[in-house]
């Protein structure tokens, strides 16, 4: 017992878990709350509330466990394996359970379908089972899937349960698909060791590990997609790295710096150009969030918090290289200018497909009329121009060093986030105007950021 | 009862083609000391992982306290241990959560020795595993493996990160457990020095094979350096079944030579006319000689 109460410890004392299982038990303890009040639909939003966080904590959960079997440890100490994925487990039952006993003591006023309850926990169960096999950190093009779809669903968290109500029969399948992978998942942890195919995909630890599997991890990917690789086959004859291009505008040389990654990428383009056809397949045969993607006013989220967040989530990691790339004979001012515009460069890439894929083609297939008016496209620019106000103010936040400067920051940035997403009763005047007011704020935190930068001690970053 | 701990028969290893154990066959008796050597990229950590099944060889057998290691029972992993060449550990853990996690898997834990290291080390149990230095970790990584007095210890470069003191400490520590109970250390290292004063047997891998196993002393008796003073120029290179390394100034010659015996002085003393001199060499420069 003691055994297991040590590996649920090991769960509990992740900060991030914890604060996520804090937040879960309090949703449902005001929940109970506004019911005294005689708030029942506030009640009922509680349960979108702990659907977010069930999923954020599977998140961890799946994290948690990757950390615990990608590691020496699964294979070397006496009876490893079977108590962590039991308690993992268990963890994942207990969260359902509150979510039961919530559901029950919540009855009076209202009723969440058996359906919607199953399909929910089926999802969280996915999330641990998808963040386990595919690899966070192991491939960067990968990690902006894991985090999309947690955002996805998360942002529409309540589309996805009214719709798992209503699609008994969908269910399901996707049920039983979920629970064999997770089956899958159980047998392959029994067994797993570092030669095992999908180990390059979870959590390695040191550096060097880290780059090792990252590369085993690219090869089997990449490799998949051969076929491909004779189309975008480089010129080069040989595989030497190119020359840092001194004469050339500072947007280029950025390029130069991550040109690793771009070729890395070829394979995920590839899948996302040769992918759309099904993507517009997908979005006429079925209903499933039908609302979702044919109303882009209410996308404000995925359209410009999204990409800001997977353009962070590609670019955090390399910033303990600034160190020693800095190291480089080039000046620090200049060094800062093209690490900051690899950060905007990808914001803009992701912005684009972000509302190619979820505002334009969605629109076009699903609610063609919007795309004719004004509002639409100036909406469209609001969320790329606001992108751009929420990636300079963390770089601000990042150059701070008083944490209660991060803490206000932070918390302004999401007031202003949660006001901005009633923009849609706004007219074009005073979108444009937004438009306006968030190019002008963001530049003067670039601005301010880049000083700081400049002046910040490069070394503490690693 | 096999009197040896480990055995590897024939084990070969490769990664994406590339060769990295070749035929590969060695034993470690119980109770000894056993370096292993060799340069970087020979393949000591893949054999090492081979040992404790978390790589599978492509063909050979391995054999750990006489168990398969790729289906090690729960009787043998108490009987191990094992520390990489960088541990990560939980980094949310404070120390003493980290050692109070370990100790559950083990029906056996000396909370004295534990305590113990955690206190010559200056280790404070408050202090996250997160926030330690990469010597600190390294330390928690080998309290943390000494905890269930293993029967067989294995070490993957393990002082690499220490500081001198504690590099010190950690060879006391050896030699106090190879002391105290029958405890097989088996360690892989750069620290030729170190290995010299606490193995007793030592093994040398080279292009994925096992160039030697044997005793320390076998070792430096089978490689020497000979000093070779004639009284006329030397004009040809000294090229013989064993030579090493032949450097030639004028009326002097220094070789390197593997498998001395007197027969080969005598040889070269007639053939030159020359004065012999056999000079010893430490381990350090017997590694160099036979990796040139």
């Amino acid at each position: 017992m003691r055994k297991y109460a040590q590996i649920l410890l090991l769960s509990i004392r992740n900060p991030a878990f914890l604060m996520l299982s804090l937040g879960f038990i309090a949703s449902s303890v005001i929940s109970k709350g506004f019911i005294k009040m005689r708030l029942g639909f506030y009640a009922n939003e509680m349960f979108t509330v702990q659907f977010v966080f069930s999923l954020w904590l599977c998140f961890m959960l799946g994290l948690v466990l990757k950390r615990q079997f990608a590691n020496h440890r699964a294979s070397i100490l006496p009876g490893y394996r079977a108590p962590h994925l039991v308690v993992a487990f268990l963890v994942f039952v207990f969260f359902v359970i509150v979510v039961w006993i919530w559901e029950i003591g919540t009855k009076v006023n209202f009723e969440i379908s058996s359906a919607a309850l199953f399909g929910v926990h089926t999802t969280c169960l996915f999330m641990a089972v998808f963040i386990v096999y595919l690899g966070f950190l192991s491939i960067g093009a990968v990690l902006v899937f894991a985090y999309l779809i947690c955002l996805l669903i998360s942002g529409e968290s309540f589309a996805f349960v009214e719709q798992l109500s209503n699609t008994t029969h969908y269910n399901i399948y996707i049920v039983a698909a979920i629970i064999s992978l997770f089956v899958f998942m159980i047998i392959r942890l029994m067994k797993i060791k570092e030669d095992s195919f999908e180990y390059p995909f979870l959590l390695s630890w040191t550096e060097k590990s880290l780059l090792k599997n990252q590369l085993r991890a690219s090869n089997l990917v990449y490799s998949f997609f051969n076929p491909f690789k004779h189309i975008f086959k480089s010129k080069q004859k040989n595989s030497v790295y190119p020359k840092y291009p001194r004469a050339k505008n500072a947007l280029i040389r950025s390029i130069h710096w991550d040109i690793n990654e771009y070729r890395e990428m070829r394979g995920t383009w590839c899948l996302i150009v040769f992918g759309t056809p099904a993507f517009i397949y997908f979005l006429k045969v079925f209903q499933f969030g039908n609302e979702f993607f044919a109303n882009a006013y209410f996308n404000f989220l995925l359209l410009s918090v999204a990409p800001v967040l997977i353009a962070l989530g590609s670019n955090y990691k390399k910033m303990m290289y600034w160190a020693y790339d800095s190291l480089k004979p080039i000046d620090k001012r200049t060094f800062i200018l093209e690490k900051g515009f690899g950060f905007f460069r990808d914001l803009i890439l992701f912005w684009f497909l972000f509302v190619v894929y979820f505002a334009v083609i969605s629109s076009a297939v699903l609610n063609a009329g919007i795309m004719a008016t004004v509002k639409f496209w100036s909406y469209l620019l609001f969320t790329g121009a606001y992108g751009y106000l929420i990636m300079a103010w963390i770089a601000y936040m990042s150059s701070c060093l008083k944490a209660v400067t991060v803490i206000f920051n932070g918390m302004c940035l999401c007031l202003l986030t949660m006001l901005l997403m009633q923009l849609v009763i706004l007219d074009v005047l005073s979108i444009v105007f937004c438009v306006f007011i968030s190019f002008v704020s963001a530049n003067i935190l670039i601005r301010v950021t880049y000083d700081k930068y400049c002046e910040k001690e490069l070394g503490t970053m690693i | 009862m096999s009197d040896f701990i480990v055995e590897v028969k024939s084990v070969s290893k490769n990664f994406n083609g590339k060769s990295v154990l070749n035929d590969l066959s060695l034993n470690v008796p119980k109770g000894s000391v056993f370096g292993l050597l060799g340069k970087n990229g020979s393949g000591k950590t893949t054999l090492i992982k081979c040992l404790l099944g978390l790589l599978k060889p492509q063909k050979g057998e391995v054999v750990t306290i006489g168990d398969n290691p790729l289906k090690f029972k729960n009787g043998t992993k108490e009987k191990l241990g094992y520390v990489p060449q960088a541990d990560r550990i939980y980094p949310w853990l404070t120390v003493r959560q980290a050692i109070d996690y370990t100790e559950t898997f083990y029906t056996v834990w000396d909370t004295e020795l534990v305590n113990k290291l955690v206190s010559i080390w200056e280790l404070k149990e408050t202090d996250k595993v997160g926030m330690l230095s990469e010597g600190q970790v390294q330390k928690l990584s080998i309290i943390l493996s000494l905890g269930h007095r293993p029967e067989l210890l294995v070490f993957d470069e393990p002082v690499a990160s220490l500081d001198p003191a504690a590099r010190r400490q950690f060879i006391k520590m050896i030699l106090d457990l190879v002391a105290d109970r029958e405890c097989t250390i088996f360690f892989s290292t750069h620290i030729t020095t170190d290995l010299e004063r606490v193995a007793d047997r030592v093994a040398l891998l080279k292009d994925g094979k096992i160039d030697f196993c044997g005793g320390l002393d076998e070792l430096k008796d089978e490689v020497k350096r000979l000093r070779v003073t004639s009284k006329d120029p030397i004009k040809e290179s000294i090229e013989a079944e064993g030579v090493l390394s032949c450097e030639i100034l004028n009326n002097e010659a220094v070789i390197s030579v593997r498998g001395f015996n007197e027969g080969m002085k005598k040889q070269l003393e007639s053939k030159f006319n020359a004065e012999v001199q056999v000079e010893n060499l430490n381990l350090e420069e017997i590694f160099l000689e036979l990796n040139r």
